[in-house]
């Protein structure tokens, strides 16, 4: 057999843990994976199978990432559940204090906040430390079905719905919510992305409003002001979602109007949404982490009918593959 | 005309059923009953059945699973009810009942 010198003039390198800045078509052995990876690229957007939430669960909250991280809440009656994910498998640990549904989530899997939600609507607020729950100031407006980004101390919730949808715009700093400019669109179970500076909402649903169909709106926040920017290609509600307000990406969801949920994901480049690869299973109202930095990662767990199924999403561009492992 | 599609039944385990590459080369799409639809006329698609412990089913076979186990999740849903609850109040509840599906060839 060839030695990769002898083919290619160069050794490969021994490090301890994968390089950074890492290019694209560099080789090297990872001496603690015990593996050897190369830097390529994907052609295609996929999703693939994760590992089954412990317990299934629809309208469940999520943070973290696909690599790491966090489900709470959900489920019809509504359970306190938390589960953090590996990448590979669930596990569960300790439980909200107050078991929702349709409650918002943001953060990461060692810093997280759920707050508002059902059963009865509310405006209860707990912060995550990696460990346990702890009830915090509560939303300024009892709502269900909004959408949560940032960090524990820089977030941003948006949207929901209280007997009606509403529009509302609360910014968390770590200890208060603040009410500040509210969308243009009221809606609730709806999208969202970025951070509590630089944020985008889109789709959306009527809830209990008859006669109302699903939304297309696509609105991005600078810190002060939502500007209405160009709409989805398909309206839904109860779709996953995350990334940043440049790079967003929607998945799943439910047409109101027309019952049934769907496959479709498409991604948000800062001007555009363009649909790439299908969910294999058509679902809406699962959780998905808010944490990914852009649109070619994410994931989508739990939603109708209490699934415990997971989905991860490998978008087309650069990635760490392993060629082999000793 | 070229079927487009096969169907198999099989129950996922979760991570690695299926893999990227499996969902770039077969485009496979889920239905009630754990009934799987994957491109047709492939060897990569036989061969991902065997290693799911899948088993081949036709159209015809597939659609009766399909319609059965959507049978079990409409009627619990006709079944799921709160006194007093308006029809827009029960989805806002529990989503919209599952809507009839049609396997294509």
């Amino acid at each position: 057999m060839a030695d990769y010198i002898n083919t290619f003039g160069q050794k490969i390198q021994y490090l301890s843990s994968d390089p950074d800045p890492v290019q694209e078509g560099q080789v090297w052995y990872n001496s603690t994976s015990n593996t050897l990876k190369y830097r390529g690229s994907n052609a295609a957007t996929a999703w693939s199978s994760g590992g089954n939430l412990n317990t299934g669960r629809d309208q469940t909250a999520g943070a973290g990432s696909k690599g790491s991280g966090l489900a709470f809440g959900g489920g019809y009656p509504a359970v306190n559940n938390t589960e953090k994910y590996n990448g590979s498998s669930w596990t569960e640990v300790n439980n909200l204090n107050a078991g929702r549904r349709s409650m918002l989530g943001f953060g990461t899997q060692t810093a997280a906040i759920g707050a508002g939600g059902l059963d009865g609507v509310t405006a209860a607020n707990e912060i995550w430390n990696g460990t346990n729950w702890t009830e915090v100031n509560n939303l300024n407006v009892a709502k269900s079905s909004a959408k949560g980004v940032g960090i524990t101390t820089a977030g941003l919730a948006f949207g929901g719905y209280t007997n009606t949808n509403v529009a509302t715009n609360e910014s968390w700093n770590g200890t208060n919510w603040t009410e500040i400019a509210d969308m243009n669109t009221a809606r609730a179970a709806l999208g969202g992305a970025g951070t509590q500076g630089a944020a985008l909402a889109f789709n959306g649903g009527p809830q209990a409003n008859v006669g109302s169909g699903s939304i297309y709106n696509t609105e991005t926040w600078n810190g002060s002001s939502w500007t209405e920017v160009n709409n989805t290609n398909t309206a839904s509600e109860g779709a996953g979602s995350s990334g940043s307000n440049t790079s967003a990406i929607t998945f799943g969801g439910s047409i109101y109007a027309s019952s049934g949920s769907n496959n479709r994901t498409e991604q948000y480049n800062g001007t555009n949404w363009t649909e790439v690869a299908n969910l294999s299973t058509g679902r809406a109202t699962g959780g998905s982490g808010s944490s990914e930095s852009d649109n070619k990662s994410a994931i989508y767990y739990g939603g109708a009918g209490n699934t415990n199924a997971t989905e991860e999403f490998t978008g087309a561009g650069e990635t760490t593959k392993t060629i082999a492992t000793s | 005309m070229a079927k487009k599609y096969q169907y198999c039944v099989a129950e996922s385990w979760g991570k690695g059923f299926i893999t990227t590459t499996n969902s770039i080369k077969m485009s496979p799409r889920n239905f009630p009953g754990n009934v799987w639809r994957i491109a047709a006329n492939s060897q990569y698609s036989n061969k991902w059945v065997i290693a799911v412990n899948g088993v081949h089913k036709t159209l015809a076979q597939a659609q009766t699973i399909v319609t059965a186990a959507l049978d079990v999740v409409q009627d619990a849903w006709d079944a799921n009810n709160v006194d007093g609850e308006s029809a827009d109040e029960k989805n806002f509840r529990i989503g919209i009942k599952p809507a009839d599906i049609t396997l294509e060839e």
